[in-house]
């Protein structure tokens, strides 16, 4: 408990705390289950005086606060600014470099390589040294842009002086270019073998990739939302457990050949009391949030 | 030097930065020798952390071991403690190691089945074994062993003087104890279980398994097709948000990821309406809006508009909430009136409207009536961030408060009165509801009082989310967003892995999604 309040700075409660509105003890790994009220019985439920333990653990605020993550780093830009007034929540520090982040994804995906090459050096001057692959692969899709425009001189010129000497220090790097010039081969480059290098697809794997660089150099220890994170601690909590044999009572009616079923209910070997019985109706959003 | 190597720092408080995942309700850690769970030989003294033998040691029959009080729990992820060899004594055979419960202690750890020891003589490793096997140097008086435990691989190394010496057993089973073993005259060690910094910097060890883990959960491969992984996200967060009626945030959310609204935007707009008077401690608008729009809401849920009606009055004495709803009405039926006070003082309460009985009865408070009034007066003028809390009007607002609270404690005895309608227990913890609520006039500054928690505005989220969830079970939709419930499932998963032998749970933590 104290270490949560360490974390939410939440204040310790004087005499008669929250505790005390409870008639149970606070949140406990049994009383965990008490989290999950059974909404199928809600008029029954809702008799009952409200629990107010789970509540606050985690704050409403921590979970805005998450969501506010999910909004930025995703680029949603006109939802996080709703929510920083509905939820009166702070945008994050680094909200201007979520419009260059949007701007340099635009930017790639109109084929604007260039544009976007020259907003990463200004943000980041050291981003593309330091990693050789992605400015290959930006210079590439550059490459790309101009043999798409059919500017083959302009392509050669810049085939051979950006790129060659990249080619010969790195074979891989060698062969994607091999495979790039050999575009200019074709009289119909779209009917090629290597059209796909042409395609829209290409340009969105490009910007993806500079995107998750982009997020890493801003803060080193998450490249992905935090919500995605989360989630993937729940399905690797449960993967663990699965591995260790730990048996787990399948409360709703998912597919059990998906492990990765995260709506199960944890089932505990030894006679403890039962949780209750569990929500009816995980499912408001149209399917269960991993597939049946 | 890590943060766990502050010398200024109590035992308690480095074992809480070495093992935050650990709930030493249920697993305590080891702090001490045990002075039971020991062979005759050995001597403990210094708190039981100083080891000395006694014995006659003559032969290896004459060796002797001693445990920890408590086994490692696996939720320390890594754990870790140190040695000093105060004395080699007559001939330095001294064993550091870990042991299961029930191992016999006339032994030098190492030489039985679950039994690990590092040795100082030969300076030889022995698992579960009388045959020691080359290891690391042998080690004597003035020296630091460390032992440590990694929980998520099953494995353990030794330190000497703060440098790693590798691991040393591989495949260690579950709840091992700490253990040292001695076995001639004069030897003495000291234990280190978090008393002092350790010479060796474990958090480093820590911090590397943690990015271990951290790094093979990012890696994980998301479920289901491309795709359908953002899908789930974006449900999710579309979920949370209707949910709790950020209803702009929704509609802009859901228009770009192109999910259409499970909810009509206006019903939304409604639900956010009531939450924001609650957030803002207009308890009593939000009640009025909520009857309206949901007549069928508060008979059908007696107790939650008990719990607004609280906090209503909770918000009057904030200042928040308005008294002037509140009318004092002289026709007010006073027979009425005069059996809820007899009602009350046979039920031990003190929710009478004489007030000054309220204030005998509460050895918090020594002030009158009319102190009392000052105070809060002076209090209110004091704090000028606040909304002043009835500052004019005094006598009235007082009385108004008291006629509120008394209404709230008719409906309290009407609930009772029906029955089915409310669980006993459920009765008991409104009683103390409202109990609570009337402290709060008790003190002259209730913002800092002991019941003052119930003005902090957190609460009013408590509040907002037990009306915004009944409003939803009233249509058929879940009380609670998925979003909610997967990160109380992430935590339920990692407290029955740490239950279950899976010390990887102490390096992933909930809360490090939530800073």
């Amino acid at each position: 408990m104290s270490f949560l309040m360490d974390n939410f700075n939440l204040q310790p409660r004087g005499l008669g705390g929250a505790a005390s509105l409870m008639t149970e003890p606070p949140a406990s790994c049994s009383a965990m289950a008490e989290a999950h009220p059974p909404y199928s019985s809600a008029s029954s439920q809702s008799r009952h005086a409200p629990n107010l333990s789970h509540r606050l653990n985690p704050p409403r605020e921590a979970i805005n606060r998450l969501i506010m993550n999910y909004l930025v780093t995703e680029g949603f830009k006109e939802a996080a600014e709703k929510f920083q007034n509905e939820a009166n929540i702070a945008l994050p520090n680094d909200v201007g470099d979520m419009d260059n982040r949007i701007k340099i994804r635009t930017a790639i995906q109109t084929g604007q390589i260039r544009d976007a090459i020259l907003i990463v050096h200004q943000l980041y001057p050291e981003l593309l040294d330091d990693d050789r692959y992605l400015f290959f692969h930006l210079q590439q899709q550059q490459l790309i842009e101009l043999i798409r425009e059919s500017r083959v001189e302009e392509a050669l010129k810049f085939a051979s002086e950006q790129l060659a000497e990249r080619g010969e220090e790195d074979p891989a790097i060698l062969e994607e270019l091999e495979r790039t010039m050999a575009l200019l081969a074709f009289e119909n480059p779209e009917q090629s073998p290597f059209a796909n290098l042409l395609s829209a697809s290409h340009r969105q794997k490009v910007a993806s990739e500079l995107n998750a660089a982009l997020l890493k150099a801003e803060n080193a220890e998450y490249s992905q939302p935090k919500l995605a994170g989360l989630l993937k601690l729940l399905l690797w909590s449960q993967k663990e457990l699965v591995k260790k044999g730990v048996e787990y009572k399948r409360v709703l009616d998912f597919d059990p050949s998906d492990p990765m079923d995260i709506s199960l209910m944890p089932k505990t070997r030894n006679s403890q009391p039962q949780p209750p019985p569990p929500p009816q109706q995980l499912d408001y959003l149209g399917g269960p949030l991993i597939d049946q | 030097m890590s943060r766990s190597q502050d010398p200024g720092l109590t035992l308690d408080e480095r074992l809480k930065i070495l093992y935050p995942s650990v709930d030493e309700t249920e697993t305590p850690l080891p702090r001490s020798w045990s002075s039971k769970d020991k062979y005759d030989y050995i001597g403990l003294s210094l708190n039981n952390l100083r080891v000395q033998y006694k014995g006659h040691g003559k032969t290896h029959k004459d060796a002797s071991s001693v445990r920890a009080t408590h086994p490692i729990p696996t939720s320390c992820g890594i754990y870790y403690f140190e040695v000093k060899i105060v004395s080699k004594g007559r001939d330095g055979y001294m064993g550091v190691g870990l042991s299961a419960q029930g191992v016999n202690m006339n032994r030098l750890p190492g030489w039985d089945k679950h039994s690990y020891g590092y040795h100082g003589d030969d300076g030889h490793s022995f698992c579960s074994s009388g045959t020691g096997q080359a290891y690391g140097p042998t080690f004597t008086t003035g020296e630091v062993i460390g032992c440590g435990i990694n929980l998520v691989e099953s494995t353990c190394f030794y330190t000497k003087n703060g440098h790693n010496l590798g691991v040393a057993f591989k495949d260690l089973p579950p709840n091992l104890y700490p253990t040292v073993g001695l076995q001639t005259p004069g030897e003495i060690v000291d234990a280190n279980f978090g008393q002092e910094p350790f010479l060796f910097d474990i958090e480093g060890e820590m911090m590397e398994q943690r990015i271990k883990i951290l790094g093979h959960i990012e890696d994980l491969p998301t479920p289901g097709r491309h795709g359908d992984w953002q899908c789930k996200l974006h449900r999710l967060v579309s979920g949370y948000l209707v949910h709790h009626g950020f209803s702009a945030t929704a509609a802009s959310f859901n228009e770009h990821t192109h999910q259409p609204l499970n909810e009509e935007l206006s019903s939304i707009r409604n639900r956010q309406e009531i939450r924001r008077l609650v957030l803002n401690g207009k308890t009593g608008e939000a009640i009025h809006l909520t009857e309206k729009l949901y007549p069928d809401l508060f008979p059908k849920n007696p107790n939650l508009l008990f719990l607004l009606k609280v906090r209503q009055f909770i918000e009057m004495v904030s200042g928040s909430e308005s008294l002037d709803a509140v009318r004092l009405d002289s026709d007010m039926d006073v027979s009425a009136t005069n059996g809820k006070s007899a009602a009350d003082a046979t039920n031990g309460n003190c929710l009478t409207s004489d007030h000054r009985e309220n204030n005998d009865n509460n050895p918090h408070n020594p002030h009158h009536d009319d102190s009392m009034d000052v105070d809060l007066a002076s209090s209110a003028s004091n704090s000028g961030t606040r909304p002043p809390p009835l500052t004019r009007n005094w006598d009235l607002n007082f009385a108004k408060l008291i006629q509120f609270g008394q209404s709230l404690h008719t409906m309290l005895l009407g609930l009772e009165k029906t029955p089915g309608l409310v669980s006993d227990q459920d009765l008991a913890s409104q009683e103390k509801m409202l109990q609570d609520a009337f402290s709060l006039l008790a003190y002259s500054d209730p913002f800092n009082s002991p019941v003052g928690w119930q003005l902090d505005p957190q609460e009013r989220e408590v509040v907002c989310d037990e009306l915004n969830s009944a409003i939803l079970r009233l249509r058929n939709l879940p009380g609670r967003p998925l979003l909610e419930q997967s990160i109380e499932q992430a935590k339920d998963f990692l407290k029955l892995m740490s239950k279950h032998d899976l010390g990887a749970c102490a390096f992933a933590n909930v809360d490090d999604f939530l800073r």
